[in-house]
């Protein structure tokens, strides 16, 4: 009785040590992979660095017209983002590889996947720099444009502007990845519907005596300077 | 006046280059003109200018030969409506066709009179007074110099023209006039036949800086014409982006022309200086400027990280200081104004952020320096106007070293 659960035992430990050893090459291949992306990984961001600090890729994209980068990089610098990207996506690749050398079903399975989905992420990742880049620069013009204009609430209608740009921008990479399925659209869509909702309740309710005290006003204004010159006419810019 | 040919007519034979092939003086009438201003001019300009070539837009006098000295053709519709803009890009606009015509005629010069004529003014005289340097004493350039009250060409007196003047070293008072004068050696100066400015094309020099690059001739003549505000009326911030950015352009591509001068000189100047049209001296609650210091203040509020991203800690500091003055003492110094426009043009160079944004984002700024002009010169006599001018003339030559420095090491730190 002893010597059957003894060798039972023997056979599974056996079992565990051999589906480990058969695994461990794998896994000592990861890691020396994974070493090895970082040493490229280095290598190349020490090259990006030099390279790109010599050309001088951070005035470069301002002339391109792409200063908001700047806004979304590490240390305001498109040199840093691009050198981080690049630096990550080595890292990523030396990963991808060590899991193809475990050669087990489940890596290569989750490794066809992965493969798979990288075009998906890469467009949301475009998408919300896209988004970004738009929103920032939609709500720059909306709020000079509204502060010249004399709205009393140019900064509130950039913040809006602002992050009605982002929340769709973020929206569509989500679509794009397929996470959150019709939450995603249903929630944009309440989300935006009860934006546009809100504000016409707000023109149509809540600011009815704002609204009416500045109709007011533009009439006793208007009618205040009939017959008399407009003061500013004094003034001629051009 | 004698019978024309019929308009259908001309304008075909002018375009096969047929009528008057060589003409002694273009005269292009933007804003046109009466059949009675016609006759002035071929009467009194065409007698000393021999054969004279006139454009006008329509519906104006029939295009066609008036004796055989004289011919009147119709403005382009293109070249005519960009007459109409701010000053700068009007100009601009009209270049490319009045070379070409400068070229298809082989006429040595050419006069521009956008300023409208009446009764009041004799545009015919002004026409003359403007060709006679070009003509006469090899001139290359003649620019209109105006007799304008001091509530007049604000953008002109705050920006054109102390910055011209501080960057080029010369006293063009309008270095953007709407009325001038050329020589075909100008026109030659921009390349000939091989590269003619587009309309379509990036903001082409303007002439004075042109013939600068080039080395050639200006002059200034006074004359009695007033400058008209563009047709086509556009916001303040529209307009001062449109101003200011060929301005800036210019800055970059003539960079080697401009880091050189110090101080300045004075242009030779034609002609008498009639009266300025003014307002006469005034108090100070005549002139409202509490809607001008609102703009400021509320620019001050929302624009301020937009003029972080651009403006010296100085300068912020200084616009910090003025958004607390009450109202009857809201003074902006000229050092301060200087300061930022300086620190603007960098900024626009730089490309700190997108260019129309940020030319669009000084229109605040600019109301706080005309608020101040009123107050100052609200109740100043015309001498005491011009000092003021002066002055802030003098401070922009005297800070040019600092956009020098700047300009040359962007990266050095700016307190």
């Amino acid at each position: 009785m002893w010597n059957e659960i003894q060798h039972a035992l023997d056979q599974s430990a056996m079992r565990v040590l051999t589906g480990a050893a058969s695994i461990l090459p794998g896994l000592v291949a990861l890691v020396v992979v994974l070493l090895l992306s970082l040493a490229v990984a280095a290598v190349l961001s020490m090259v990006l660095r030099r390279s790109l600090g010599g050309i001088d890729f951070d005035g470069k994209v301002a002339r391109w017209g792409l200063s908001g980068m700047g806004h979304v990089s590490p240390a305001n610098s498109p040199m840093h983002l691009v050198i981080r990207c690049v630096f990550w996506c080595v890292i990523f690749l030396g990963f991808v590889v060590g899991l193809a050398a475990l050669d087990t079903p489940l890596t290569s399975e989750m490794l066809r996947q992965t493969v798979a989905f990288l075009p998906n992420v890469f467009a949301a990742i475009a998408l919300l720099i896209a988004g970004n880049l738009l929103a920032r620069f939609l709500a720059r013009g909306t709020l000079i444009g509204g502060v010249n204009m004399n709205v009393p609430y140019a900064r509130l209608l950039s913040v809006g502007v602002k992050w009605l740009v982002l929340v769709l921008a973020t929206a569509m990479a989500l679509d794009h990845l397929g996470i959150g399925g019709k939450i995603v659209d249903l929630a944009f869509g309440i989300l935006f519907g009860g934006i546009v909702l809100a504000l016409a309740l707000a023109v149509g309710l809540g600011s009815k005596d704002l609204v009416s005290r500045s109709l007011e006003r533009q009439t006793s204004e208007r009618q205040s300077t009939q017959g008399m010159p407009e003061r500013e006419e004094h003034f001629r810019h051009v | 006046m004698a019978q024309p040919i019929s308009q259908q007519t001309a304008i075909a034979e002018a375009q096969d280059g047929a009528l008057l092939s060589a003409v002694d003086l273009i005269v292009v009438l933007p804003n046109g003109g009466s059949d009675a201003l016609l006759t002035n001019i071929h009467k009194s300009v065409g007698a000393s200018a021999g054969r004279l070539l006139l454009f006008h837009p329509q519906p104006g006098p029939s295009a066609g030969i008036y004796g055989s000295q004289f011919q009147v053709m119709p403005l382009p519709e293109q070249a005519e409506a960009s007459a109409k803009l701010a000053p700068g890009q009007s100009t601009q606009g009209l270049l490319p066709f009045l070379f070409e015509q400068m070229r298809r005629q082989a006429a040595p010069a050419c006069v521009v009179l956008s300023s409208s004529c009446n009764e009041e003014i004799d545009c015919a005289a002004a026409i003359r007074e403007l060709a006679g340097p070009v003509r006469e004493e090899n001139y290359d350039l003649a620019l209109a110099n105006y007799a304008e009250g001091r509530f007049a060409g604000l953008i002109n007196r705050s920006l054109i023209y102390p910055l011209t003047r501080a960057l080029y070293g010369l006293r063009i008072h309008y270095p953007l006039a709407p009325d001038f004068a050329f020589s075909s050696r100008l026109t030659e100066s921009y390349g000939g036949d091989a590269n003619p400015p587009s309309l379509t094309a990036a903001p082409a020099p303007n002439l004075t800086t042109r013939a600068l690059h080039a080395g050639l001739r200006i002059c200034q003549v006074n004359t009695d014409a007033a400058r008209d505000a563009p047709k086509e009326q556009s916001d303040l911030s529209t307009a001062l982006a449109g101003i200011l950015n060929p301005l800036f352009v210019e800055m970059e591509s003539n960079a080697a022309l401009w880091q050189r001068p110090r101080g300045s000189q004075l242009v030779r100047t034609f002609g008498e200086l009639a009266p300025r049209v003014d307002y006469g001296t005034a108090g100070r609650a005549e002139f409202d400027i509490s809607r001008m210091v609102d703009a400021f203040a509320r620019g001050y509020r929302d624009l301020f990280e937009v003029w972080a991203e651009v403006l010296s800690p100085r300068t912020l500091l200084d616009l910090k200081k003025l958004a607390r003055l009450p109202l009857d003492a809201f003074q902006m110094a000229d050092e301060t104004w200087v300061r930022l426009v300086y620190e603007f043009a960098l900024g626009h160079r730089q490309r700190v952020m997108n260019r129309d944004h940020l030319l669009r984002s000084l229109t605040p700024l600019y109301l706080a320096w005309v608020a101040s002009h009123a107050l100052q010169a609200g109740a100043a006599t015309e001498k005491e106007v011009e000092n003021r001018q002066e002055r802030l003339c003098l401070t922009f030559e005297a800070s040019k070293p600092y956009l020098l420095s700047r300009w040359r090491w962007p990266d050095r730190f700016n307190p």
